[in-house]
């Protein structure tokens, strides 16, 4: 349990030192939260169930509008966003999830590839209510609680998505730490056994991929929130490979994998966004297939190795 | 009416020739390696580009295909002989690198080649139109549709009636006990995936005189070879020929008449065949 506490802490200490130690980018710290919720969300599926989507940014996407949507023509106020984007978001994974779930690896893939384009390209026809190629424009959202108004440089934005992004994490890791979430990995690691010793392996999925869904409408709402935007980007087949991405950099099911693999993407698309802006999808490829080659499991894996070597030296060499 | 009928017919035709070279690789690799391969349409776009550089040397469209085809198959074995044969019991693993290869692969070809799109040049004996009473069609897509017929018919018998292809059937329906058996299916596994990149490759020269080369043509063909490969059902041959006539005149027809509707219409089928045999066309469970 100690080592819990540790990365508890350390995701903590990294949540406040942020902003006291670059306080000029605040925006993109807020975008590094966002981008972990989400991948967490995707997390909850890839790394427990095991189950590969490239279609995660439909919901992201349809909470992102249902907030935005909801801020504009009703209520501003922001947690009522984060619970229409959320609510939408599972509305969809319970629909989607009926079909897609009787299918797996490649078909489930392609099942999910055609589900975010089939949303995009309807918020793109919608374009009365979404704005369109345009975009979602003209959000302007009530302050936090009653009480703490959006300011320009992003300070209320910031906090209110760390404090998002704690108790995303908090539901998160009670669920995969609960009965229900060992039954999702014994599932991803045999589901013919699981099935036979007469798990209910399809609502068991269903479940955990409302919920994944719901995670991921909640960080859409929470994006357009803070940025006041919403870009038909948000539902589309790049940005839920950019996730994936994020998430495997990080190293999938291993709970802290979505605070390490986000920000350091994120981080990575702005510097080279400056420093190599045509060469960014090379680098991309090349640290994807690093990863896998020299560091499967992602970095927090790697980094769990070397620190566990550094700590106790194994009696037995040559054993770990 | 007849006419516009018959014309939307060759003209999906010629789609379906082109899908069917590129999906038949696709299918036969993720028959034996079970690999979800996300730079296939790579290997198409590597096809245009390797083929553009050649004839515009040497201005044959043949030796442009050859030296294509050539190089791909090279790559495609180098890649499934360094990097993928690492990862045969991790399909995340298998996708991931492959994803990598695909943004590899497009960052390269845009330093190499620049990003002004091309079309192909093509022969002068095959410029010009079939006229057949009111059927007017190019004498091009013609010949594209009976070489990918000629490539169909030479794929069957390599399958059905050689060793080969014996080994490979085997190693679709059950690698452990085809490796039981004796069969190398290490070896089998990167001349499949070879051949599927230079068949890939192939298409990206058919395909070059009318849909040309430019950036971001590998993943605007990646999703339509996967729709293929899925109502076709994995490995079968035969059903990545079915998959290829019926994506190709759905699409072509649906872009035609209900243009707003292209994703709809593609995708359609797709889960209409899931829903009644969940294993594809001619897919095994």
């Amino acid at each position: 349990m100690t080592k819990t506490r540790v990365l508890d802490a350390a995701v903590v200490v990294a949540l406040v030192l942020y902003p006291l130690l670059l306080p000029g980018y605040l925006d993109l710290g807020t975008r590094m939260i966002v981008m972990a919720l989400f991948a967490m969300s995707l997390d909850l599926l890839v790394g427990y169930c095991g189950l590969v989507t490239l279609g995660h940014a439909a919901f992201f996407g349809v909470g992102a509008y249902s907030a935005g949507i909801l801020a504009i023509r009703a209520s501003a106020d922001p947690l009522t966003g984060l619970l229409a984007g959320g609510v939408a978001a599972a509305i969809l994974g319970l629909l989607a999830g009926t079909v897609l779930l009787r299918s797996r690896r490649l078909t489930l893939i392609m099942l999910t590839l055609a589900t975010v384009l089939i949303v995009q390209e309807t918020a793109n026809r919608m374009n009365w209510l979404t704005g369109g190629a345009d975009g979602l424009q003209g959000i302007d959202m009530d302050p936090v609680l009653g009480r703490f108004a959006f300011d320009l440089f992003g300070r209320v934005g910031y906090v209110y998505a760390a404090a998002v992004l704690a108790l995303g994490f908090l539901v998160f890791r009670a669920v995969v730490d609960s009965n229900f979430g060992k039954s999702l990995v014994g599932i991803r690691e045999n589901e013919p056994r699981m099935r036979a010793i007469g798990a209910p392996v399809d609502t068991r999925l269903r479940i955990a991929f409302v919920m994944s869904a719901a995670l991921a409408g909640i960080a859409g709402a929470l994006q357009a929130q803070v940025t006041e935007f919403v870009s038909l980007n948000a539902v589309s087949v790049e940005f839920s490979g950019e996730i994936l991405i994020m998430l495997i950099l990080g190293g999938a099911g291993r709970r802290y994998g979505a605070f390490l693999g986000a920000p350091l993407y994120v981080f990575m698309q702005d510097y080279l966004a400056k420093e190599d802006p045509a060469n960014w999808y090379l680098w991309i490829g090349a640290m994807l297939m690093a990863i896998v080659l020299f560091a499967p499991g992602g970095l927090t894996k790697w980094i769990g190795a070397l620190v566990g070597r550094a700590t106790h030296a194994s009696p037995l060499p040559g054993r770990s | 009416m007849l006419v516009y009928l018959i014309t939307q017919t060759l003209n999906g035709l010629f789609s379906a020739a082109l899908l069917f070279l590129i999906a038949s690789g696709l299918t036969l690799a993720f028959g034996v390696m079970k690999i979800v391969n996300i730079a296939h349409g790579s290997f198409y776009m590597l096809g245009v580009y390797v083929a553009y550089t050649v004839i515009q040397r040497t201005q044959s469209l043949l030796l442009g295909s050859l030296v294509a085809i050539a190089v791909v198959a090279a790559v495609g074995f180098v890649m499934q002989r360094v990097f993928l044969r690492r990862f045969a019991a991790d399909p995340l693993a298998q996708m991931m690198m492959t994803m990598g290869f695909a943004l590899l692969f497009r960052d390269a070809a845009l330093m190499i080649w620049g990003g002004d799109p091309f079309t192909l040049q093509y022969p002068a004996v095959l410029r010009g139109s079939m006229e057949a009473g009111d059927v007017v069609f190019p004498w091009y897509r013609l010949f594209v549709i009976i070489v990918a017929a000629l490539v169909g018919v030479a794929l069957w018998t390599i399958n059905e009636r050689t060793l080969i292809g014996a080994r490979l059937r085997a190693t679709v329906d059950d690698p452990e006990m085809a490796s039981a058996t004796g069969i190398n299916v290490a070896q089998l596994s990167g001349l499949v995936f070879a051949a599927g990149a230079g068949l890939a490759a192939f298409g990206g020269v058919m395909g070059g005189p009318i849909l040309g080369g430019y950036t971001g043509v590998d993943f605007d063909l990646l999703p339509l070879a996967f729709v293929v490969v899925i109502i076709g059902g994995m490995g079968s041959l035969k059903g990545a020929l079915v998959g290829s006539i019926v994506v190709g005149m759905i699409d072509n027809f649906g872009k035609a008449l209900v243009p707003e509707l292209s994703y709809f219409t593609l995708f359609a089928p797709m889960i209409l065949v899931l829903a009644l045999k969940p294993t594809g066309l001619y897919g095994r469970a």
